[in-house]
């Protein structure tokens, strides 16, 4: 494709020095850099002021890493022929490499304006305004070029884009129709193939986008279907459709049709099945065939006996005797059984896989504690009927887990004695015994018994020394016990075990670093990167997000706060490259077809920054600022100067003596550095010619403690309350950053929505208490309108009681519910004591009295419990050794716990 | 229990994850966008209950070479350590090769394998029933040799026997009418 400007017309130049510009162009576009600028210096010997070649000059320059030169030029360029759309077209040109689009754009515009018609200029218009979603510019910009050129297909494919995706679908659909009404009979566009198929079945998903359209798209569907080569996509299609429309027989022959043709391991296909056969409504069919992984409509909606009888006939009767060997239509039927009929089917399940040797047998069995859902405020988005529960507090008491452990010691005894499953003729594998421990002691750890899941595991170890997957349970089990040390080294026997699996090298470089022996992690992780180079750069060119979040939170840990923010920035910037990324395929797209497949990447797009990589970088660097604005001391860099001022003449001369050693000892260290990179370079001969060596100025992260933590605290929120607003996390750092703003009115809006999404979380409780607090002084003072504001809404907060009777009631309340999860008890606990609210009990009794078996008690939030007591001080110091002993009792490898550990 | 369905774009940031969780050969986030946005019927994922990618197949269609006949090439296939045994990377590929042969038409299908990994080798040969076509010495960064391998599709891997190997069903117009015989004798509504 031709990028480059077109030769200009104004101002023309001689026939010999015209000849030189289109070489210049050429040049530039064939990327001969070094050509193009020695004929731009040509003509400007002679023309020393010819706009044109100055700015071809300036494009050609930019391409040669001499941006400040490039900018020069093009500047010089436009400003001696301002009528030029070559000139302005080239500022534009420039502006898109800075990745400067809204100055592009303009500069585009203005090229427009002298040369409306330059179809050049126009599609790369159309690029950027794409790419920064200036949609009904898009449209118009779309409409003009196809206007200029009808005769060619990406132009009527653009522009039903543009008006689909600026909302008009009936006109998007008009233009594709419009478009294959100019196709004559026998086009090869009108015989089936994947650019039709893509184009037809696009066309649906523009159809399905208009509300309650069923009708019409089951008409299309039928229509297209000789073009279409994607015939799952289709059948999906018409099943949905089908049931939608109440056509629950139809629709129940094509998700037959489906499993027919092998999807038969798609829950949704299930789902789409059941609904079929359940004669369901529209918008509980609508909802199902939205439902994502393994979730199926047996959790969507309460099931009657009688449904799931019918349904259990059908995966039994029909479903297992046509498709025996598929694992789904084994597992569906446990989500519907009750009593012995489902001790019976688990039990088959779960010997197969002992047998198998299935190492996520237990995760797979844990989808089925599943109790019925609470509704909370949320009554925009519709609710599951039951949900997952994961808290061991929930899950011991869990009665399908009753059921399993039972079974599985069952078996367990059964092959100690006789390495048989109890009744069974047969022996079983030595292996067998080895994979109902390796169950039952993850089932001692989803109840929450560490003690005894660690003693199970160790029979593995001793049972099959060299089996990886047991030292990784094993691992988990320590790190759950509160030994993160131990932990990793267990991974790291296990990793010797297998030195070529990079999973368990990975998973010991993930335990490492939460043990804080970040060294030792990166030595782990670099035996599997790349060999030349730097490794910690390997991994940031590959975007190994996972390695920089754990590695910039044990930063944290450690209090190393500008290597912190250095990797949790380092996530952010791999992000603007994902959003970067699209740019080629605005063009690519539309010339394969694949318009489905590009219209959800825009969206995804749309929604980058609220993905999970990026909301977790995000909190992170917000948590980092705000821990360094209330901290300004550890923001201090190493290399900075201490603070002379506070010392003594002889210890101001020691300090000086060491920090200039210090500073001598570090340059040598990076010249040696430097020296040896740049050996390793010449190595790789060939590898990468002329390559600079690069160098990281700035490896400890200095120059992100020279920021204003405020100012960047607030660019992160202002992304997250745009992209992630239904994320609890984004109210509570929202208020975090407001309040030390001292933006009341923000802080106070922040508490209404995170209360909204959750008014349970103590997050939210111990924020609210503490807004209150810090105004309760301030606003009986304070007569300005907002000032009254904010203390009619706290009120509105407090549920209109005053602080006081918010924390007592609260307190109240809860004390009366025995799962209620620890960190809520610590905040009930410091807000007792913050507000002296009258409580009949001693507020530490919250935390100590059934603490450990609420919800949420994992060893870190029993060391926060146990700071809480400690600040008590002298009147709790009872209830302290009391909730030490006790923690003792359940995680006694947790050893700042044990007898002798000081506090 | 582990979904198999074709990977969506929300899907790419989690594939590329899994990748650097299990294999040395990683590639940034835009390959994968290339391969959704060029074949998107060739990408597939396993899922398991947690909405964790378990497991990824990234496909292609080879484009280039105008002379031979439509073919597919597997650039990436992995399933975590923790998922294993039940068959998830067989099911992967089996769905990717199927809509290469049904959306694509291709004729047959290549990937390279290290010399060294046995267990991927004996999934392609005797499970997958692929065949080695050449030897690339030194085709890793790390000097290894790859096996070029082949499967040529045919008429079975429509039909019955090799749907037999995918869990696919057995079915015929007949299965429908069992099915709304069984359900005759309930009275849903």
């Amino acid at each position: 494709m031709n990028n480059g400007p077109q030769a200009g017309q104004k101002n023309p130049l001689p026939k010999k020095e015209s000849d030189l510009f289109k070489a210049v162009v050429k040049h530039y576009e064939s990327k001969q850099y070094k050509k193009g600028i020695k004929a731009a210096e040509n003509i400007l010997k002679k023309f020393p002021q010819h706009g044109e070649t100055l700015a071809m000059k300036g494009l050609t320059l930019n391409c040669m890493s001499k941006r400040e030169e490039a900018h020069d030029y093009v500047r010089r360029g436009l400003r001696n022929d301002m009528r030029s759309h070559v000139c302005w077209h080239v500022y534009g040109l420039l502006y898109r490499t800075d990745r400067d689009y809204n100055e592009a754009i303009k500069a585009y515009k203005q090229a427009l304006r002298i040369d409306p018609e330059n179809l050049q200029i126009l599609r790369d218009l159309s690029l950027l305004q794409i790419q920064m979603r200036d949609l009904n510019g898009f449209v118009i910009t779309r409409h003009t070029i196809l206007n200029l050129k009808p005769n060619n297909k990406v132009h009527w494919l653009a522009f039903a884009l543009s008006k689909h995706l600026s909302g008009d679908l009936e006109g998007a659909i008009s233009v594709i129709d419009c478009y294959i009404g100019t196709l004559n009979e026998g086009a090869p566009e009108l015989r089936r193939c994947f650019e039709s198929s893509e184009l037809a079945m696009y066309r649906i998903m523009v159809l399905n986008e208009i509300p309650d359209n069923d009708k019409s798209v089951l008409e299309h569907l039928e229509k297209c279907k000789d073009l279409v080569t994607d015939m799952r996509a289709w059948l999906l299609a018409k099943g949905t459709a089908l049931l939608k429309l109440g056509e629950h027989g139809r629709a129940k022959a094509i998700f037959m049709e489906l499993f027919q043709r092998g999807s038969t391991e798609e829950y949704r296909v299930h789902s789409g099945l059941m609904c079929g056969i359940l004669g369901l409504d529209k918008v509980t069919c609508d909802l199902a065939m939205k439902l994502e992984a393994t979730d199926t409509l047996v959790t969507l909606i309460p099931l009657s006996s009688k449904q799931k009888a019918c349904l259990l006939t059908v995966y039994k009767e029909v479903l297992g005797p046509m498709m025996p060997r598929s694992n789904v239509v084994k597992r569906i039927p446990l989500t519907l059984l009750e009593g012995d009929d489902l001790r019976e089917a688990l039990g088959t399940y779960i010997r197969r896989d002992l047998t198998k040797g299935v190492p996520f047998l237990g995760s797979d069995l844990s989808s089925l504690f599943v109790v019925e859902n609470k509704p909370n405020g949320d009554t925009k988005h519709s609710q599951p009927a039951f949900v997952r529960v994961k808290d061991p507090a929930d899950v011991r008491s869990h009665p399908i887990m009753g059921v399993i452990i039972d079974l599985v010691d069952n078996y367990i005894s059964s092959l100690t004695v006789s390495a048989k499953y109890p009744g069974e003729v047969d022996e079983e594998l030595p292996s067998t015994i080895l994979w109902a421990w390796f169950l039952r002691a993850q089932l001692h750890e989803m109840c929450g018994d560490y003690t005894e899941a660690l003693s199970v595991i160790e029979k593995c170890i001793k049972h099959t020394p060299t089996a990886v997957d047991m030292y990784e349970r094993k691992a988990r089990i320590l790190k759950l016990c509160g030994d993160t040390n131990l932990a990793a080294d267990c991974l790291d026997s296990a990793r010797e075990l297998d030195l070529q699996d990079r999973y368990i090298n990975n998973k010991t470089t993930k335990y490492m670093l939460r043990a804080n022996r970040d060294n030792v992690a990166r030595e782990r992780i670099s035996l599997f990167t790349r060999h030349e180079g730097n490794p910690e750069q390997n991994l940031y060119d590959m975007q190994c997000t996972w390695y920089e979040l754990e590695l910039a939170a044990c930063y944290a840990r450690k209090g190393d706060w500008g290597k912190c923010l250095k990797k949790f920035t380092a996530v952010e910037k791999h992000f603007e490259d994902f959003h970067e990324d699209q740019f080629d395929f605005h063009s690519y797209c539309l010339r394969k077809n694949t318009l489905r497949s590009y219209v959800e990447v825009l969206k995804f797009e749309d929604n980058l920054w609220g993905q999970n990589f990026y909301t977790q970088a995000a909190s992170g660097l917000v948590n980092s600022y705000v821990h360094l604005f209330d901290n300004p001391k550890d923001g201090r860099a190493a290399s900075e100067e201490p603070d002379y001022s506070s010392m003594t003449p002889a210890q101001r001369k020691k300090a000086k003596a060491i920090a200039r050693k210090k500073k001598k000892q570090a340059e040598k260290v990076l010249a040696e550095k430097v020296l040896a990179e740049s050996k390793s370079k010449e190595g790789d001969a060939g590898e990468k010619k002329g390559g600079k060596v690069e160098i990281d100025p700035d490896p400890n992260g200095e120059s992100f403690l020279k920021l204003d933590p405020l100012v960047e605290s607030k660019r992160y929120i202002s992304t997250l309350v745009k992209n992630a607003p239904r994320a609890l996390k984004t109210w509570v750092l929202s208020y975090d950053v407001s309040i030390r703003r001292g933006k009341k009115l923000m802080a106070l809006q922040s508490l209404f929505r995170a209360k909204a999404i959750d008014p349970d979380d103590h997050e939210v409780f111990s924020r609210i208490v503490d807004f209150a607090l810090k105004n309760s002084n301030a606003t009986s003072e304070d007569k300005s309108p907002s000032g009254e504001v904010i203390s009619s809404e706290t009120k509105v907060l407090l549920g209109g009681l005053s602080l006081n009777e918010f924390v007592s009631t609260t307190a109240i309340k809860m004390k009366n519910d025995t799962l209620l999860d620890l960190p809520m008890r610590i905040a009930l606990t410091k807000a007792l004591i913050a507000t002296k609210a009258p409580f009949e009990f001693d507020p530490g009794t919250i935390i100590v009295e059934g603490g450990l078996s609420a919800r949420k008690a994992s060893i870190g939030n029993c060391r926060e419990a146990l700071m809480c007591l400690q600040d008590l001080g002298e009147s709790a110091v009872e209830l302290k050794e009391e909730w030490v002993a006790k923690v003792r009792a359940k995680y006694p490898l947790a050893t700042d716990f044990s007898a002798n550990a000081k506090k | 229990m582990v979904c198999i369905r074709m990977a969506t774009v929300d899907d790419l940031l989690y594939m590329q994850n899994a990748n650097l969780w299990c294999l040395p050969e990683n590639y940034q986030m835009k390959y994968y966008f290339y391969h959704l946005l060029t074949w998107p019927q060739l990408l597939w994922v396993a899922e398991d209950s947690q909405h964790k990618i378990v497991g990824y197949v990234l496909a292609k269609m080879e484009e280039d070479e105008s002379h031979k006949p439509p073919h597919g090439h597997i650039t990436s296939l992995a399933v975590l350590r923790t998922h294993r045994k039940r068959g998830i990377a067989t099911l992967l590929m089996i769905h990717s090769q199927r809509e290469m042969r049904r959306v694509f038409r291709a004729q047959y299908v290549s990937l390279h394998v290290r010399k060294s990994n046995r267990a991927a080798f004996h999934l392609y040969t005797k499970t997958l029933k692929y065949a080695i076509n050449d030897i690339e010495r030194g085709y890793y960064a790390d000097g290894e040799d790859a096996y070029d391998m082949r499967c040529t599709f045919n008429e079975s891997h429509d039909t019955e026997k090799y749907l037999h190997i995918d869990h696919g069903a057995k079915l015929d117009q007949s299965a429908v009418d069992i099915l709304e015989e069984k359900l005759a004798s309930f009275n849903l509504q």
